[in-house]
């Protein structure tokens, strides 16, 4: 998807933003979401959307997570609040909130801390809102189920919460349905309902991706906005890399149900370390900055490997140029490198930096 | 998905208008909303008539039997000399009362197992859905009459329940609505099947509620429509049992009128008196295709398609 201007270059601001060093309000370990797959073909019982990711989200730090449709970027975030789809299970791994493990955690629990701690906005606001309520009403309902206010204060709530996401005239808009706003209006509302009781964590699962290019900028610059007043943890969930270079402080990369890369943003976009990484950079409209060239775009051949039935070793050999016979007979490990950097690839190294 | 003129309905002047405007194009049905309005009203207004005509519905005169329309009883009397008028109209308080008491109670009970069966689905859903199959495989008629014939007293329940005269009523209401349930039951159940996978629902969990209040505030109110449209359409249905109840001889006793067994009174008089059978032939007639044009209406109306359309 190609980003609206040439006047908002990627990267610039989150260059611009110091990446906080704290210690984690979130911290991933090992998590691993299997889904029971009926394959007669393979005998395979389950298949992991999310296998062995690890990861910390920092306080005040936008955390991009990027990959393909079925990568396992939504049932990772979903994992979090204990909200992945039925037949799929958490099988593994921890995520710790505040010293507790969110993964362990029972319903009645993770209910209070889902909307009130830990936010989660959605692709399509149309219909991530309910038709029959206003959008008022909505944010309302929030403020009572978690605040337990009444009905007049949480409305007078939901009319500030909606003003704060920019919505103008809050107080009229907030008796319109979601039928009668635009898509945009309709996102600034979720991320009103999302915010409206102070979460510490907001998980924006593909916040952009239903909505045409300014729009998507306005929203960003949104998030952006909200995060830098309330110090906020942002986890954004994009296939979008244009959009996951705007936002992010940090980005990772992954790639069928395995995180393969994690990197500051800018050194991510400038020197990426992971060969499934610099292909989705390469197909990026203008590339990497300053490359102005006219190009055909290239594309990454083969297809994601069916999670049924994996390859052995690196799960991106068969598309992966750099593919050697090491790379077919074991599944590289996440290595952390220096300056925070982790990669997953036997071929990542100075000599890989040179490639073109 | 277009959306309406914001002139028409920013500001929330809200659905309801909307589905108002609907509704007055549908002419049978707002002609059908005007004559339930009216038999409704003349229900209410018996006891007012009965003052005026100076009777009452149970008030016998041997001597005035099958009198002809005069502005005493201005639709004649029966075969026991009383007013025709008068029993009506309380037949109508019966029938009507009966027919949407229990279309609501089984419109109840179907919602509470349909949407249970629906939003939890797995074996709770296959359980509840098996029974509804169940349910609905009885051979209806005859389980009616034995229902119908149950000795209260031997069920236990205190005498002043049974020996009050309106345990018949009470005791129709009962079976219409545990037999009448399933229709709704299915209806919610299919809907909540889809509603539950909507992302509004995902979006409420995520943000923190429970599955009660999932069910209670997020999903029943979009079920809102096609529950009522199945209720007004049953109304008609639950009017027309209770008078093939009646008219067996096993629903409302016939100290009470009701629609049905002032039929059934009627019968045997058919050659003498047909005007005793005609009349509440009529207004179950016209009752029953009234509530079934309204439910039609309201459907339009209701329809969340057309809403967004």
């Amino acid at each position: 998807m190609q980003r609206p201007a040439e006047s908002r270059p990627i990267q610039s601001p989150a260059e611009s933003r110091q990446p906080p060093a704290a210690s984690p309000v979130i911290e991933v370990r090992g998590l691993e979401v299997s889904f029971p797959s009926p394959s007669e073909r393979t005998g395979e019982r389950v298949l992991k959307a999310a296998d062995d990711v690890s990861f910390a989200l920092r306080p005040g730090e936008v955390l991009g997570l990027v990959g393909e449709s079925g990568c396992g970027k939504s049932v990772t975030a979903l994992s979090l609040l204990g909200l992945v789809p039925p037949p799929g299970r958490i099988t593994g791994g921890s995520a710790v909130f505040e010293g507790a493990d969110l993964l362990a955690l029972p319903e009645s629990t993770l209910q209070g801390i889902r909307g009130a701690r830990i936010s989660m906005i959605f692709q399509e606001p149309m219909t991530a809102l309910n038709p029959v309520f206003t959008i008022g009403e909505q944010v309302a309902e929030v403020l009572r189920a978690h605040r337990r206010m009444d009905r007049a204060r949480a409305w007078r709530g939901a009319v500030e919460a909606l003003a704060r996401v920019g919505i103008a005239d809050a107080a009229t808009r907030a008796r319109a349905y979601p039928h009668e706003i635009s898509g945009g209006m309709r996102q600034r509302a979720m991320i009103a309902m999302a915010l409206a009781c102070g979460p510490d964590v907001l998980i924006a699962d593909e916040p952009t991706t239903a909505l045409d290019v300014i729009v998507q900028a306005q929203i960003v610059d949104l998030l952006l906005e909200v995060q830098s007043a309330t110090g906020l943890a942002v986890l954004f969930i994009s296939h979008d890399l244009g959009v996951i270079s705007e936002v992010a402080d940090r980005v990772m990369v992954m790639y069928a149900g395995r995180l393969v890369e994690e990197a500051p943003a800018e050194a991510l976009f400038s020197g990426p370390l992971h060969p499934y990484t610099r292909g989705l950079i390469d197909t990026l409209p203008g590339g990497a900055p300053g490359d102005a060239t006219r190009r055909r775009l290239p594309a990454i051949p083969g297809t994601v490997p069916d999670l049924r039935a994996l390859p052995q070793g690196c799960r991106f050999a068969e598309r992966c140029p750099l593919a050697e016979d090491a790379c077919r007979a074991a599944e590289p490990p996440l290595q952390e490198g220096a300056d925070g950097r982790r990669v997953a690839c036997f071929m990542a190294g100075p000599s890989f930096k040179a490639e073109p | 998905m277009s959306r309406h003129p914001t002139g028409q309905t920013a500001g929330g002047q809200g659905m309801l208008a909307l589905a108002w405007m609907r509704f007055r194009r549908h002419r049978l049905a707002l002609g059908s909303t005007v004559v339930l309005a009216v038999l409704a009203a003349l229900a209410v207004a018996a006891p007012l008539v009965e003052a005026i005509l100076g009777t009452s519905f149970g008030e016998v005169d041997l001597f005035n039997r099958f009198a002809a329309p005069s502005p005493a009883h201005p639709l004649g009397t029966d075969e026991l000399g009383r007013d025709v008028l008068v029993r009506l109209l309380h037949g109508g308080r019966i029938s009507l009362a009966v027919g949407l008491t229990a279309a609501v109670v089984s419109a109840i009970l179907g919602t509470v197992v349909g949407l249970s069966a629906g939003y939890y689905g797995g074996r709770l859903d296959a359980l509840l859905m098996r029974f509804t199959d169940g349910v609905i495989a009885l051979p209806f008629l005859p389980l009616l009459i034995v229902l119908a014939a149950v000795d209260l007293g031997k069920l236990g329940l205190p005498a002043a329940v049974v020996q009050s005269e309106y345990v018949s009523l009470m005791r129709i209401v009962a079976i219409v609505a545990l037999v009448g349930w399933t229709t709704v039951a299915r209806l919610v159940r299919g809907a909540a099947l889809s509603l539950r996978e909507r992302e509004f629902v995902l979006a409420a969990h995520a943000q923190g509620a429970g599955g009660m209040r999932i069910m209670a505030v997020h999903i029943l109110p979009n079920l809102v429509s096609p529950i009522v449209v199945a209720t007004t359409l049953s109304v008609g249905n639950v009017i027309l049992l209770e008078s093939v109840l009646s008219f067996l001889g096993l629903g409302i006793e016939p100290a009470i009128p009701s629609w049905g067994n002032l039929l059934t009174g009627a019968q045997e008089l058919i050659w003498d008196a047909p005007a005793l059978a005609f009349y509440p032939g009529l207004l179950i007639f016209a009752t029953v295709i009234a509530f079934n044009f309204l439910g039609d209406g309201l459907q339009d109306a209701l329809d969340p398609k057309a809403m967004e359309g």
